[in-house]
């Protein structure tokens, strides 16, 4: 299916070494939809931390108190389970979306490209369009080009260190943040991360580009496994076009034996990879569908109908039916139901308390006489409300089981306490190891009960 | 400046980046498990003693970790330099 444009690999050379990709500036509907894109998710990354919710920060990650705060909702390192479920949904997400629509994630909404359009758009506003940045680039150091240049490099610059600024405000409370980094009192972490990801934004959206999406990006490179037949996909119509050829202004075309391209190469000076999408899909296509603006304006300019590059599917360019509902689809849908339905659920039944029972590791049991067999566990109890509860212990599941140290238990709001319980079984019942269960019940008129079971071992019966 | 990627550049930027993606899910993952104090208290060193320590190193830790391994390998499953020119297949 896809046909790469690497018609030029030979034994002992296996790259193509490539030029520098100066896009052109292209004006059309898509190019306004990824636009809007970029203002968009850049206006919610930028503004994410500045929002408050219930007097807090409504999105942070605050992890030197291992806590997660969104939107009114506290995530504890145990509530885990929600991160590897959302990562998943992510994913299969991204799948489904590839399979119907082909990488829509690619040419709208990956960060690469969208901080690279941000950065682009710097470029083009300090440098001017495509013919003027390559002259730019070609002429020697005058005082006009270090002036350009400097300009642009101290734009990019202070965009990559917002940006870090940004990334690292999720994980700071922002307006601290700002106060220390304006005093020069911030924690070195801080500023290091901040440098971290400022840099690697300015390395990738600034040099890098596309060379991130041909080289390095691995979900390009999976995308084949996505794809079907019915895959919007970004499509030269070869029938229609060709054979390409320049042509006279109001000469007939069909005369000249020529297709509807007229061999503008525009769609290839717009590409931000590089490639000819005529030569049909390659790996390369991040489907931004700059080619097809560029090849509607000037199908508008030659009075041929628009529509020579455009969205399309191999079937439908196979002149057959298009399918939305297809064995692929079902299953990722299939799939997306239910990894949603059980991440909702889960957190609507999620329990306000979490209790962990840790076994004494260095002693199996003790005999402590006429009370019979003791165990000695650890009990760890997490009170994710942010109200402070009072809760009782208690323990069954053997005959004669008793909770030796005391089962009222205070925890304060949003915090953890660590107990040492000692269980008791009377000698007849104590021998190997059983299954006993802690409950803990709040007493406090709250309606919290959580239960876990862990193991009591005594003697082995071999006497 | 031209963009002019060898084979070895594309081989330390893929290299890079892929243990880097890895490292950020995997550091992820194992913190939510492990607390970054542990990391630090087995360390032990007075510079590094906060939680905030704790996760760069483990970061970095596993971002080494990833890269090393690839590395080896890339340099373990490299063919043969001066490869003999094969004979046209047919099909």
């Amino acid at each position: 299916m896809a046909k790469t444009s690497g018609s030029g690999y030979e034994y002992g050379k296996l790259y193509r070494s490539e030029d520098k990709v100066y896009p052109r500036e292209v004006k059309g509907r898509f190019a306004t939809l990824r636009r809007v894109a970029m203002f968009v998710l850049l206006g919610v990354f930028y503004g994410g931390p500045w929002l408050i919710w219930e007097g807090r920060q409504a999105i942070l990650f605050d992890l030197p108190a291992r806590k997660f705060y969104i939107f009114g909702m506290t995530l504890w390192p145990q509530d885990f389970v929600y991160l590897a479920l959302l990562l998943i949904i992510l994913a299969v997400s991204l799948f489904f979306f590839t399979a119907i629509a082909g990488r829509l994630w690619c040419g709208y909404a990956c960060p690469q490209t969208v901080w690279t359009e941000a950065f682009t758009w710097i470029e083009m506003a300090i440098e001017g369009d495509r013919n003027k940045r390559m002259k730019l680039d070609k002429a020697p150091w005058t005082l006009t080009k270090i002036r350009k240049k400097a300009l642009k490099q101290f734009c990019w610059i202070t965009l990559a260190l917002f940006t870090g600024f940004s990334f690292v405000a999720y994980f700071t409370p922002v307006r601290p943040l700002a106060a220390d980094l304006v005093n020069m009192e911030a924690n070195s972490w801080t500023v290091f991360w901040l440098l971290f990801y400022g840099f690697a934004t300015y390395v990738n959206a600034g040099f890098m580009r596309e060379q991130v999406c041909k080289y390095m990006c691995p979900y390009a490179r999976f995308q084949g496994a996505m794809f079907d037949h019915d895959t919007l996909i970004i499509t030269y119509d070869e029938e229609r076009g060709e054979p390409r050829g320049s042509r006279r202004r109001g000469s007939d075309a069909q005369a000249q034996g020529l297709g509807d391209c007229v061999d503008c190469t525009m769609c290839v000076q717009v590409c931000p990879t590089g490639i000819d999408i005529r030569e049909g899909l390659q790996y390369e296509c991040i489907a931004c569908a700059a080619c097809i603006d560029a090849c509607d304006t000037v199908m508008d300019k030659v009075g041929s109908p628009r529509g020579l590059i455009r969205y399309s599917t191999e079937r439908a360019l196979e002149h057959k039916s298009y399918r939305l509902i297809r064995p692929r689809t079902i299953v990722y849908t299939g799939i997306l139901v239910v990894l949603l339905a059980s991440m909702v659920s889960s957190i609507a039944l999620r329990k306000p308390a979490i209790m962990d029972i840790i076994r004494d590791r260095n002693t199996l049991y003790r005999d402590v006489g006429r009370e019979g067999i003791e165990n000695s566990f650890t009990v760890r109890i997490v009170n994710k409300h942010n109200v402070d509860h009072e809760y009782k212990l208690s323990v069954s599941g053997l005959e004669g089981i008793e909770l030796r140290t005391d089962s009222r238990i205070a925890v304060a709001g949003e915090s953890v306490v660590t107990v040492p319980v000692s269980v008791t079984v009377p000698h007849e019942h104590a021998a190997g190891g059983n299954v006993i269960s802690f409950e803990l019940t709040s007493i406090d008129g709250s309606d919290i009960t959580v239960i876990e079971e862990s193991r009591f071992r005594g003697p082995t019966e071999s006497y | 400046m031209e963009n002019d990627w060898s084979r070895d550049t594309q081989k330390y930027a893929v290299l890079t980046w892929i243990s880097f993606l890895i490292a950020a899910v995997f550091t992820m993952l194992m913190f939510a498990f492990v607390d970054p104090l542990l990391i630090v208290d087995s360390i032990n060193v007075a510079m590094l003693e906060s939680r905030n320590a704790g996760y760069a190193i483990g970061f970095f830790f596993l971002w080494a970790n990833g890269w090393v391994a690839g590395w080896l390998t890339l340099r373990l499953v490299r063919r043969k330099r001066n490869w003999p020119k094969s004979p046209a297949k047919k099909t």
